[in-house]
């Protein structure tokens, strides 16, 4: 449960190795780059220069993209210096694919002429002979059919409309009159919102047969398409592996480029720096054992000042797909508490009580192993760790897909635990289950409240860890009021006398109440700007907490109360299932389908529910009490082969 | 309620949740060109219907305001088959009636230099009681006569013209909504009851009070008209500017005092301001839609108050377009909507 110690590098090299250090940095796959600062004293500057592979790099993304290849990233072998696709090879297929994309273009072009004509299939003459004439002018193009309407019913105009298509919007047809009014019925037409179709000018015969031409013309680009992509289908054969590792090689070099302008340089030298963990020193000099053109410095377990130390968590692997939901949250301080641990074990405890069934936990189980194997996904992992949790709660509850009371004779055999199995739907196992939730609440409470003064004191904010509602002050509220009433309700000893209630209610609420006060009196730092205090503030603040303790207590309430409803909802399925089996020929086939429908729906609508409820759990009542959420991520520089 | 009446209650309260808000008026606002504006309505807009019909580079500033319309008058077709035979619904056919001869009138009596086209949706022009088509060849007050022959318009024009030498475009405009609003009235009288009757009498007579107000304002203070003349042209239906109240505003010596006066019915405005009173007309109406429509339980209310905001909305989007056109300033052009 902590976080891992980090030391601060400084290196200094040759110039002509600085691609060379990058590189070994990436394989490291630990160094943590930081933004070298100028010096002005070795007239070290930043470097700020081209990145001369983004040329290449996007010349080989385009064919990559053009060929449909896939980005693989498993091809092991020494990138930099790996064979290339040729120039002549990348601009052939570049060409190619031009032609293919030109070719499409002219398709398209006379596929509209194609849509153009057949609007004129209703015209017996050639189209030349209609538009091109020395006395009367022609329009082709299509109006609204409203505007169609006014124009049937105009009379004596100076203009004939001939229609020839129509759709549901439109009407196509010419517009003849004669050249001298053209100008005016033009604007006739305008106002009605003709829009005019630009016939190309090779097309000039009749329209059945240029649609015959068109369609022959198309015909024919069609099949050189073919051949053009069967060239390019040929070519990705040939060359697929040959591509993925130009790819890799020139995304290697474009990306490890880019980090030349954290290091700054002098015309000899070079300088970079930043952080790996602490551990991996003695790897880290190996690494530049055999170059004594590089040398390095390092400043172990030591925050610079310059650079905040990021932070890397360091978590059992059992814990570790949690890390995830803290990341989410914020990244904690360096050198303060890895809360992934804790969070995984509540999470998947709190996730098991709720969704305690055998048989869904162990489906949960295998769906989650499988989403991690397919996705890679932390995700994944983490339902495994719910479900194993629902599994043994499953056991404890006795419920196996919504069947209880299957596993009764083997508890039986363990005469000591006569309480198990626990079955949820006992009427009087309800009260003892909302019960345990606010135990389990409680000492979840408590344990983030420690957790918050053990990180102040760390810190040395002796204010939180006193006197906050979240320090020793709360701890002794809430901590002695929690006993004293578990005590007066289950063993019916009342601790409330005036000594206890002096010292674990009043002394509490009034260190709570004057902690600003108190709080700038421990202040050793007196630089920073004293906090001010208000009666009427403290006392509204002092309302909330106490309400705020009451109600965060219930909140775990939920947990029990979701494990009822867990349970009353498998009563419903078997009931159902009951129902369906009563059919006589069908039955079991119809009870069999119930149950798995049944609890299918309950697994995913239950399961994302309890998944949520747990994660609020987690964020509101347990890292709002100590998480500070302000840390620096670790991220060592490396490739980013899939953008 | 019937059923279809809830479903017709449910699709106006559906379009008007689609109907532009401030911070998409403000959006337009900020378009320097009617490109950018039409870009705007046809991809983040309920207009996007009716703009998808045609390309953007077909989509010219005459057709952008036709194409506005048309999107409204698509919205009434959703509805209108619930509520097609409802008495009170159908003065909505009445309304567009009255919109096309007055737009020919304006062609006749030459305010207008512009070839009378029906561009409305067919349903509606199937459901007009007049041949619209056949008003696409009117050219004279007669031509006009004789197209509107064996209608209810008929009676209206022959008495119009043997009382009048000369043909007022105003004088016709107000003999026709008068008759409109009368039989209007007298509709929602006989064929509502209760609430129904209440909100429709109050929407109906908000909108003729504010009509009666904004004309007095024009005629007093920049024609200067005389008291009678303007008492001739007032409809003579009321909600608030009762008689006594009238003959008060009418009687006001000076802009000052009218401005007084009008104050006692608006009264709800603060900072009262005279020159403003068309948009506090309009407010007022659009405030009145804004309730009804999210509380009415009658359809006839709710199906007034859509109509009336789609009329709104189209008027501020036509605000905005010609404010673009002539270079208006942002804060010019908002000052007009209402919003």
């Amino acid at each position: 449960m902590s976080i891992e110690s980090m030391s601060f590098v400084n290196i200094l090299g040759d110039l002509n190795f600085l691609d060379e250090c990058i590189l070994k940095l990436i394989n490291f796959k630990m160094f943590h780059i930081e933004q070298k600062k100028e010096k002005i004293s070795a007239n070290f500057k930043n470097l700020n220069e081209q990145n001369p592979y983004i040329k290449p790099l996007n010349n080989i993304k385009k064919i990559l993209n053009i060929l449909g290849i896939k980005k693989d990233f498993n091809i092991s072998e020494n990138l930099i210096y790996s064979e290339e696709l040729k120039i002549e090879k990348q601009e052939e297929i570049l060409k190619i694919e031009e032609e293919i994309e030109k070719t499409k273009e002219k398709i398209r072009s006379l596929e509209d002429s194609l849509k153009l004509i057949s609007h004129m299939k209703n015209l017996d003459a050639k189209i030349k002979d209609v538009l091109k004439t020395d006395y009367i002018k022609a329009h082709f193009g299509r109006l609204l059919k409203t505007n169609y309407l006014n124009l049937k019913h105009m009379k004596n105009e100076d203009f004939f409309f001939i229609p020839q298509d129509e759709d549901e919007e439109f009407c196509w047809g010419f517009y003849i009159t004669h050249k001298n009014k053209d100008q005016e019925i033009s604007e006739l037409f305008k106002k009605m919102y003709f829009v005019e179709c630009f016939i190309p000018e090779n097309i000039e015969e009749n329209p059945k047969v240029e649609i015959e031409k068109i369609e022959n013309e198309i015909k024919s680009l069609n099949e050189r398409l073919e051949n053009l992509e069967n060239y390019k289908e040929n070519f990705k054969d040939e060359n697929e592996i040959l591509i993925q590792k130009t790819y890799l090689k020139f995304k290697t070099l474009h990306d490890s480029f880019s980090y030349r302008k954290f290091a700054v340089a002098n015309e000899k030298q070079f300088n970079i720096c930043g952080f790996i963990p602490t551990k991996k020193i003695p790897e880290f000099k190996n690494m530049f054992e055999d170059n004594n053109k590089i040398v390095f410095e390092f400043i172990e377990d030591k925050e610079e000042k310059e650079y905040s130390v990021p932070v890397k968590l360091k978590t059992c692997r059992l814990f570790r797909p949690f890390e995830m939901y803290v990341t989410t949250y914020g990244t904690p301080q360096y050198k303060s508490f890895n809360p992934s641990s804790l969070i995984g074990l509540i999470y998947s405890l709190v996730f098991g009580i709720m969704f305690g069934d055998l048989g869904q936990g162990f489906l949960l189980f295998i769906g989650g192993f499988i989403a991690h194997k397919k996705m890679k996904n932390n995700l994944g992992l983490i339902l495994t760790r719910c479900g194993f949790c629902s599994m043994i709660f499953g056991l404890i509850f006795d419920s196996i897909f919504g069947f209880e009371g299957l596993l009764e004779q083997y508890w039986e055999r363990f005469s000591g635990l006569k309480w198990l199995p626990f079955h949820l739907l006992k009427p009087s196992n309800s009260i003892p289950i909302l019960m345990i939730s606010c135990l389990m609440g409680m000492a979840i409470i408590l344990i983030s409240i420690l957790v918050n003064i053990f990180l102040s004191l760390k810190s040395k904010n002796l204010k939180e860890a006193l006197f906050s509602h979240n320090g020793l002050a709360g701890l002794l509220f809430y901590g002695g009021c929690a006993t004293a009433a578990l005590s007066l309700l289950l063993f019916k000893k009342n601790l409330f006398s005036p000594i206890f209630i002096a010292l674990i209610v009043i002394v509490p609420i009034l260190l709570i109440f004057f902690s600003i006060p108190l709080g700038n009196l421990v202040d050793k730092n007196s630089s920073a700007e004293k906090e001010k205090f208000s009666v009427s503030s403290s006392f509204f603040d002092m309302i909330d907490i106490l309400l705020s303790y009451f109600t965060n207590t219930l909140s775990f309430l939920r947990v029990g109360g979701l494990a009822l409803s867990h349970a009353a909802l498998m009563l419903v399925v078997m009931k159902f299932a009951q129902m369906a089996g009563s059919i006589n020929t069908l039955g079991p086939v119809a009870f069999t389908i119930v149950v798995i429908l049944g609890n299918a729906f309950i697994v995913v609508l239950e399961g994302l529910i309890v998944s949520i409820q747990a994660l609020r759990l987690i964020y509101y009542e347990i890292f709002s009490r100590f998480f500070q959420g302000n840390g620096k991520p670790f991220n060592p520089v490396k490739i980013n082969y899939e953008n | 309620m019937s059923f279809s009446s809830q479903t017709a209650i449910t699709k106006m309260r559906a379009m008007y949740g689609k109907m532009l808000k401030e911070a998409e008026y403000l959006n337009i606002l900020n378009c320097n060109k009617i490109e950018e504006v039409i870009d705007f309505l046809k991809n983040n807009t309920h207009y996007k219907n009716s703009f998808n019909i045609l390309e953007k580079s077909e989509i010219t500033e005459d057709l952008l305001e036709d194409l506005i319309k048309r999107e409204a008058f698509l919205n009434y077709k959703k509805i209108y088959r619930y509520a097609n035979k409802n008495k009170v619904i159908e003065f909505f056919i009445k309304h567009i009636e009255i919109d096309e001869i007055l737009k020919i009138m304006l062609i006749i009596t030459g305010n207008e230099n512009k070839r009378y086209l029906v561009d409305l949706p067919q349903y509606l022009v199937s459901k007009c009681k007049i041949k619209l088509f056949n008003l696409v060849n009117v050219k004279t007050f007669d031509d006009l006569l004789e197209t509107l022959k064996n209608t209810k318009y008929e009676k209206l024009l022959l008495d119009f013209k043997q009382k009048n030498k000369e043909i007022n475009y105003l004088k016709f405009e107000h003999i026709l909504y008068e008759k409109f609003f009368k039989e209007l009235l007298k509709t929602v009288k006989a064929k509502t009851k209760n609430v129904e009757l209440f909100e429709l009498n109050k929407l109906i007579k908000t909108k003729i009070d504010n009509i009666n107000l904004c004309y007095i304002y024009r005629e007093k203070t920049i024609f200067k008209t005389d008291s009678k003349k303007i008492k001739e042209n007032i409809f003579n239906f009321h909600k608030n500017l009762t008689p006594n109240r009238l003959e008060k505003i009418l009687a006001s010596a000076d802009s000052s005092q009218l401005e007084e006066n009008f104050k006692e019915i608006y009264k709800n405005i603060k900072n009262f301001k005279l020159k403003k009173i068309e948009k506090y007309a309009e407010k007022t109406e659009f405030l009145v839609c804004q309730h009804y429509i999210n509380l009415s339980l009658n359809l006839t209310t709710v199906f007034y108050c859509f109509y009336i905001l789609q009329q709104i909305e189209i008027k501020n989007l036509i605000h905005i377009i010609e404010g673009i056109r002539y270079n208006l300033k942002k804060e010019e052009i908002k000052n007009y909507l209402t919003i």
